[in-house]
Formats: C-alpha cells, sequence, structure tokens
C-alpha cells in the first residue's frame, strides 16, 4: 500500500496537517537550548500541594485555629 | 527516490554529500518528519540540528552506494527523536511538576477532531509509519529501513493506522 491507495476523504485529512518550518541554523547553540529549556512552561508546583489563592489567609488563620481549640480543651475537662 | 535525485548530479565530486549541500536539501523533510510526529517546534528543531551534527561525526562510514543518504538521515533524525523523548519521558515521571502534558483533549460528539489530534492519538509505532507513508511518500522497504522494522511488520502497522485514522476521523472506508 502506498499514497495512492489511500481513500480519497482520509487523504483530503491527512492533507490539512501542514507544518510551517521555522529558521534552523546548522550549528547548535546549548546556550540558547539551555535558555529555551528553562523558558519552556512548566506547571504551578504549588498546585501540586493544593496551595491557591486564597490558601494564603488560610495558611495564617489555621496557626490561630488550632491554639484556640488547644486552649480551650482544658475546659472540657472542667 | 525522488528526492536524493536532487543530489546525485552533483554526486560526482564529494561536495554532493557535504554537510551544507544535505542540510539545505534535507532539513525541511526532516523538521516535517519530527515535526509531525512529536508535535514540539522546540524538539523538533533541536532534532534538526542534531541528526546534521552526528551526521558530520559519521560521514566516514556512510557509503553512498550501497544505502540511500535520505533513508540514512532519517533514520538517524528518528533515533535521535525516539530517545529525547525517552530521555523527557523518564525526567516527566521524575519531576512530573516541570512539564505541562499534552492533555488529550476531550472531544464531544458534535465537534470534529483535528488531523492534528488524531495523529498524535495514534499508537507511536503506527504514527511513525502513517507519517513517512502519506507525508514522505516513502516506500516500505525504505521505511523498514528507517524504523529498522521488518516490511511485513510496515504493512501491519500501516493497515492498523489507517483503520484507526477512519476510525477517529469518522471517514468511511
Amino acid at each position: 500500500m502506498s499514497k495512492k491507495d489511500i481513500p480519497k476523504e482520509l487523504n483530503d485529512r491527512l492533507a490539512e496537517f501542514k507544518v510551517e518550518v521555522p529558521e534552523i541554523p546548522l550549528k547548535r547553540s546549548k546556550m540558547e537550548r539551555f535558555a529555551n529549556w528553562i523558558y519552556a512552561p512548566a506547571k504551578d508546583p504549588l498546585e501540586a500541594l493544593g496551595i491557591k489563592e486564597n490558601s494564603l489567609p488560610k495558611l495564617i488563620g489555621y496557626p490561630f485555629v488550632i491554639l484556640l481549640i488547644l486552649f480551650a480543651m482544658p475546659i472540657l475537662f472542667i | 527516490m525522488s528526492s536524493n535525485k536532487e543530489v546525485i548530479p552533483i554526486a560526482e565530486n564529494k561536495d554532493a554529500y557535504s554537510l551544507e549541500v544535505l542540510f539545505v536539501t534535507y532539513k525541511t523533510p526532516i523538521y516535517h518528519f519530527v515535526y509531525r510526529y512529536c508535535q514540539d517546534e522546540q524538539l523538533s528543531l533541536d532534532i534538526v540540528q542534531d541528526t546534521f551534527i552526528r551526521f558530520s561525526k559519521y560521514q566516514n562510514s556512510f557509503d553512498g552506494e550501497k544505502s540511500n543518504i535520505k533513508t540514512y538521515l532519517f533514520r538517524m533524525a528518528y533515533q535521535l527523536m525516539i530517545n529525547r523523548l525517552k530521555r523527557r519521558d523518564r525526567l516527566h515521571k521524575l519531576l512530573p511538576f516541570l512539564y505541562i502534558q499534552n492533555q488529550k483533549q476531550i472531544v464531544s460528539s458534535e465537534d470534529r477532531i483535528s488531523i492534528q489530534e488524531a495523529i498524535q492519538q495514534l499508537p507511536t509505532d503506527q504514527r511513525a509509519v502513517i507519517i513517512l507513508t502519506y507525508y514522505h511518500d516513502l516506500s516500505q522497504k525504505d521505511i523498514s529501513l528507517i524504523l529498522e522494522i521488518p516490511v511485513g511488520t510496515v504493512k501491519s502497522r500501516l493497515h492498523a493506522a489507517l483503520k484507526k485514522l477512519r476510525k477517529l476521523l469518522e471517514v468511511d472506508e
């Protein structure tokens, strides 16, 4: 089977995949590659920890809540 | 092979296999192949450059009478690309937060899946075969040399790739 044997409709769909070729220099620059790697989009690492925009007030507030609970605990045993 | 013939008239002198001539002739087809396979512009650019740098290193071991320069360069590019993708996958598993995953887009029944998405959804072994057959019009023998697999495997992978593409793109037989 070759390109000619591919059905027309599928042939037309495959032809939709066009690629634009950027300027490619023959010599590579390691610095440029490193810079591209550094600037490549990456996931927000704080996402994995579940830290969001409203997390800062929570982060400050939670220790106070825990302290309050701890101080209130003896009341239960009076 | 048509594009190889572009080089043959000047093959009388060894300049035909000079890095500059080969780079001008094959940088675009190699970029097209790598880009359609991985759909990553930066990686494709790096692979094109690495292919020619590697070729310049091993140029002396290439025998123009025994093998075809186009297949030779494509095989080199394919091997480099597979190695880079494997390395990237390993790093991705180790440091997942560093990479934005190529998320598979959920396509509703009304939306038409694009050819780029369909090709990306093909298994890697089938993807290379369909790209080399359709976009580069290579013979099954050349594809078997590039991918280093038997011709029979090329045929079966091509058959499976076309079947899957028809299903993904909802194209009638």
